[in-house]
């Protein structure tokens, strides 16, 4: 059998307990097999934040020996399977300053697999999941992503699903069987069982996918080091909308982007805006740009898509929008100066897909005490 | 002749001891910002720093600190806004401050103190033990010892002149053998102003300054991907600091006429066999011990460190692989180690283990809480010595010498 | 003494000042209002400035790795050394004035640490801080109520009954942390005699906040505001309410925003309603079922926080300042 590895990347803190679990769930069905593992996160990605994309591993092999000589690493060089519990990390992974961008199927094997939990298909999936020189199999489990919070943590299956989807995926790592034995409920049993049986397979070619490329950082050798040694150049003080005299745009990092860390982004209805400019004032990223017409448009490279903008907008104007209604990072403001008509049908296309202040819809983190356990039984799960 | 109170700025000689010559070198200095809390016996320093402002004499803030980890704290910050920074701590003291100890050099700034060197506790105790300033040695300070209130003035000037260089930026400690040094009042000579100026330039942390004319973020967070990388500029530095070691000395002496010999000094070694190494006022007894000895007729010699950090290897090497045995005077322990050893007998052995010549390499530990190095223990270090050389080899690594036992 | 900036008083969301001074590039999570806190602080403080930062989330988060968001100078200090840190910039910058080392013109120093880096461990060294009068200087603590960094643990600002990683909810104890908040601003107020401001503020009142941060650093002298910064994840909501979080924890008494200048105590919204009166605190309850780390609470903790707020507001010598009064009989 040799050795086997797995890598679930997940949103941090949302899907931290249930990355974890996954991690140690396969050492724990290895070990039913007579195999021995090790699970564990990423240092570099400790502590995890709300939203930016982080990583746990699994790697089993047959004896002490194979398994050593893949511990004391922070990643295993490749992956038979890559599991991607939010959809829209499909767009990439930037997890820290010059990390750069780097695919989710990047360490996946020739011909291994990449399981994600999504609803959407897999052709809109291969629209955003980056082209790979060597051909893998991607699979969707049917499903929302997985959101709990911290300290909250309402079991919705998907532990168990992904488990069972995993099982069927790569039955030459994790037998049904042993999947079962380490799930003791019924429930969890029946949940993979089921979740086995839904998958949706493709075989994905050398080459297809999103062909943009990632861009990387070349890390400075140590002797470019010794001007500044451990002080870095602080940022520029920002200036004018686009390089102009009026409006601001602050200057933004060169080796960060936080776009990655988005479920969903912020689009404006700008012939309904006011211009209170809470949505400005209240954004801990500094992504809004000042027009100089007195507008606020998002740089979809900054924004987190944490949602406070449509939360504090008195107007209810901003609609918290899922990424996967976007192919592009495109200025929306743009959009709408160029032809407002049709960017009024395109405000309300989107917004119905989204939430404003008000609403809830679709993945989120804790609201209000006994939610989760009302959305769960929403789900039919006992 | 003797002038009754220091006059800063003019040459003449004083009776002080080492903590006030260390004040009047950093009045001459031109210091901007200090730092005191009281521990002995370092404090006396602080005490003649306040004397000094009080009375108009130097013109720097001295800032009480309500702790050792404040203080340090205090000049670290102070330094890299571009101040000449001056502190100092005693044992304990001196380990409550390592936090901003060990984070003082790889920003690479040139904070310069001096550690008063003192027992660690526990059990509490004010006499002179070398542990606490060696604490430091790994993490890119400097550090040095004086042994007489001449050389902590020197020392001091020297400590500005070598941390400030841009080619190095790193801290400096010097060594100040509580009581016998820091206390004890000898004549000094005091440079003049002009002197001083002529040898220490203005201090300029050019680009690594932290100031709106110049933003940068210092110290930022790094993983995996940067650290080794940082840490090799870090020690570039401290290479490089053994030039800057030895073009400061030269033009130490040609302003001042003292410093003649960068990293240590020999005394009586032109044909010994047998060489006494050690650092600080243990020196006095040592040296006044060797001439007795020579006059018995025993060819016996001493070998003074003085910077311990940056390590001359090559020059220690060439010096002590001239002789039979050497003697290595620990006035600190270092439990555990390779031998049961003390620390400055496991840098020089380990300097001299690529040398062509190996002299047999015996450690003694003495002096410790502060007692003296009497007569009777330097004359059975000389023995241990001689036996060794007798026998061929070393039979017995250390000694504690001068141990009361059964 | 050396000058201090001369600060123009925001007067509403429409002056606030537009350039960053702290900017997009920090690994913070969604709707982190510590981040948030230190654009304002920065925003008010201009570019004249510079800041000392604690080891905190307002050091990794921000320059995770090898990278920076600040457009003024900054440098990182230790947990346990806000303080002394600011401190050692305010002396250098006056000793290099004054010496004609450096130009003479007024500088902005500014310490910005965690509750725990200020109201735990490095205590004493801001406390030291504000009692040198002659060094102008303003030390901020970004309260999220717990070590956030390194996981969110139990610190001395963290409310009764939280679940962080050290006070988890467990099967024999549910309630881990009993301890009440230290009145952390309240203590630099009483106890620094020659400090002329002392203030609390909160992210959800930004306008508020970015004027108290230049009140503190016109006034000469050192300055300590404290600022409540409602934290998605240590604190276990969905980050669109950061905002709402910090209204809510205002608006139900478990923070006051207040200020202490030059001797004078005063109220701003939404504490200065309740103090007058003119508005009822709200119940505590809708504030802790909104969040998931008091989720495991039964109603004998609510209704003890509840108490204890009740007292803090009704019974205190000052509400949400001084706990105690004077005994009767004791005053002429």
């Amino acid at each position: 059998m040799g050795v086997h590895a797995v890598e679930i990347t997940n949103r941090g803190v949302y899907q931290y307990n249930l990355g974890r679990r996954l991690s140690r769930d396969i050492v724990l069905a290895a070990r039913k097999m007579g195999r021995v593992g090790v699970a564990f996160g990423r240092y570099s990605d400790s502590p995890e934040r709300n939203g930016i994309p982080m990583k746990w591993f699994a790697v089993i092999a047959d004896d002490n020996d194979e398994l050593e000589e893949q511990m004391a690493k922070y990643y295993p060089e490749v992956v038979d399977a890559a599991i991607v519990l939010d959809d829209t990390i499909l767009k990439g992974v930037e997890s820290w300053s010059w990390d750069g961008l780097h695919p989710v199927n990047e360490r996946v094997k020739e011909k291994g697999v990449m399981i994600v939990v999504s609803n959407q298909s897999h052709d809109e999936l291969l629209k955003d999941v980056h082209s790979k020189d060597l051909p893998y199999k991607l699979i969707t489990i049917p499903g929302e992503a997985s959101f709990a919070g911290m300290w909250v943590i309402r079991d919705d299956k998907s532990e168990a699903r992904i488990m069972g989807a995993l099982a069927a995926a790569l039955p030459d790592m994790l037998s049904p069987d042993a999947v079962k034995q380490i799930f003791k409920d019924k429930v969890d049993q029946d949940a993979a069982e089921r979740a086995a049986k839904q998958l949706v397979t493709r075989v994905v070619e050398p080459g297809e996918g999103n062909p943009a490329e990632p861009y990387r950082y070349e890390l400075p050798v140590w002797q470019d080091l010794t001007e500044y040694g451990i002080a870095v150049v602080g940022m520029g003080k920002g200036g004018g909308y686009h390089g102009g005299k009026e409006g601001y745009e602050p200057t933004r990092s060169t080796t960060f982007r936080k776009h990655l860390s988005r479920t969903s982004r912020p689009v404006t209805n700008f012939d309904a805006c006011t211009q209170t400019r809470d949505c400005w004032l209240n954004c801990p990223d500094e992504a809004y740009n000042v027009t100089p017409d007195g507008y606020f448009e998002v740089d979809y490279g900054a924004c987190a898509g944490c949602g406070k903008c449509a939360e504090v907008c008195p107007e209810k104007i901003i609609a918290m929008v899922p990424e996967s209604e976007f192919e592009d990072e495109a200025s929306v403001y743009d959009m709408w100066k160029k032809d407002a008509a049709a960017y009024g049908k395109f405000f309300q296309a989107k917004a119905a897909k989204g939430w404003v202040k008000g609403q809830i819809v679709g993945p989120h983190g804790y609201i209000r005490k006994g939610q989760y356990d009302e959305e769960i039984k929403k789900t039919g799960i006992k | 002749m003797v002038l009754e109170k220091a006059k800063i700025g003019e040459e003449h000689e004083a009776l002080m001891s080492g903590c006030e010559a260390i004040a009047v070198a950093l009045a001459l200095a031109d210091v901007d910002v200090l730092t005191g809390y009281p521990i002995r016996p370092y404090d006396t320093v602080i005490n003649y720093i306040a004397r000094l402002i009080a009375d108009g004499q130097m013109d720097a803030d001295l800032i009480h600190a309500e702790g050792e980890h404040s203080q340090f704290e205090i000049v670290k910050h102070a330094c890299v806004t571009g101040a000449r920074v001056f502190t100092g701590s005693s044992g304990v003291g001196w380990v409550f401050a390592m936090e901003p100890m060990v984070t003082t050099p790889p920003a690479r700034i040139p904070v310069v103190a001096i550690c008063g060197n003192r027992a660690i506790d526990d059990p509490g105790a004010f006499g002179c033990e070398h542990n606490d300033q060696y604490l430091v040695r790994d993490v890119g300070w400097m550090i040095n010892w004086a042994d007489t209130a001449q050389e902590a003035l020197d020392l001091i000037l020297m400590s500005y002149r070598v941390a400030e260089d841009p080619r190095v930026f790193l801290p400096c400690s010097l060594g100040v053998d509580g009581s016998f040094l820091s206390h004890a009042m000898n004549i000094v000579k005091l440079p003049s102003k002009a002197q001083v100026d002529k040898f220490l330039p203005r201090y300029d942390r050019g680009k690594l300054r932290l100031h709106p004319d110049n933003p940068i973020s210092v110290a930022v967070q790094v993983n995996e991907d940067w650290l080794q990388e940082l840490r090799r500029t870090v020690n570039e530095g401290a290479i490089a600091s053994k030039a800057v070691v030895e073009q400061a000395a030269k033009e130490f002496y040609q302003i001042f006429g003292r410093q003649k010999n960068p990293f240590f000094e020999e005394y009586m070694t032109e044909d010994a066999d047998m060489v006494l190494v050690g650092a600080g006022t243990l020196s006095l007894s040592v040296r006044a011990n060797v001439r007795k000895l020579r006059k018995e007729g025993k060819k016996v010699g001493f070998v003074r460190m003085k910077w311990l950090r940056p390590f001359a290897a090559e020059e220690v090497r060439e010096c002590l692989s001239r002789f039979k045995a050497v003697g290595v005077i620990d006035r600190d322990y270092s439990y555990g180690s390779p031998d049961f050893s003390g620390i400055m007998f496991h840098e020089m052995r380990s300097a001299l283990y690529p040398a062509k010549k190996h002299p047999l390499f015996v450690n003694f530990i003495c002096g410790l809480g502060g007692r003296e190095i009497y007569e009777a223990d330097v004359r059975e270090m000389v023995k241990v010595m001689e036996n060794t050389i007798k026998a061929g080899e070393v039979k017995e690594t250390v000694t504690w010498v001068g141990t009361r036992s059964r | 003494m050396t000058m201090t900036m001369e600060f123009e008083r925001i007067r509403g969301v429409k002056a606030a000042p537009l350039p960053e001074m702290y900017t997009s590039g920090h690994r913070t999570c969604q709707g982190c209002d510590s981040a948030l806190n230190c654009r304002y602080v920065a925003k008010a403080a201009g570019p004249r400035s510079i800041v000392l930062g604690a080891t905190g989330c307002m050091y990794v988060a921000n320059t995770s790795y090898y990278s920076t968001p600040w457009a003024i100078p900054w440098m990182h200090t230790q947990l346990g050394a806000t303080g002394s840190a600011t401190l050692g910039v305010s002396v250098s910058l006056k000793v290099l004035m004054r010496k004609g080392k450096i130009k003479n013109e007024p500088i902005n120093v500014v310490g910005i640490g965690g509750d725990g880096a200020i109201a735990d461990m490095g205590l004493a060294a801001v406390s030291a801080t504000l009692t040198w009068p002659e060094y102008n200087s303003l030390i901020v603590m970004y309260d999220n109520e717990s070590y956030a960094n390194t996981g969110v643990q139990v610190s001395c600002q963290t409310p009764y009954g939280a679940h962080t990683t050290f006070s988890p909810v467990g099967t024999v104890k549910r309630i881990m942390h009993k301890r009440w908040k230290k009145n952390t601003a309240a203590m630099m107020a009483a106890g620094h005699p020659e400090c002329r401001y002392v203030a609390s503020a909160c992210t959800a009142y930004p306008i508020d906040l970015m004027n108290k941060v230049r009140r503190a650093l016109s006034i000469g002298g050192p300055t300590f505001v404290a600022i409540l910064c409602p934290c998605p994840k240590g604190w276990d909501f969905d980050p669109r309410y950061s905002h709402e979080m910090g209204e809510m924890a205002c608006k139900a008494g478990m923070w006051a925003n207040w200020e202490m200048m030059d001797g004078k105590l005063t109220f701003q919204t939404p504490s200065s309603g309740i103090i007058k009166g003119m508005v009822e605190r709200a119940p505590v309850t809708e504030y802790l079922q909104r969040q998931g780390r008091f989720d495991h609470l039964i109603k004998e903790d609510i209704d003890h926080i509840q108490k204890q707020l009740d007292k803090i507001w009704g019974e205190w010598g000052i509400p949400a300042i001084l706990p105690f009064k004077v005994a009767e009989g004791e005053l002429a």
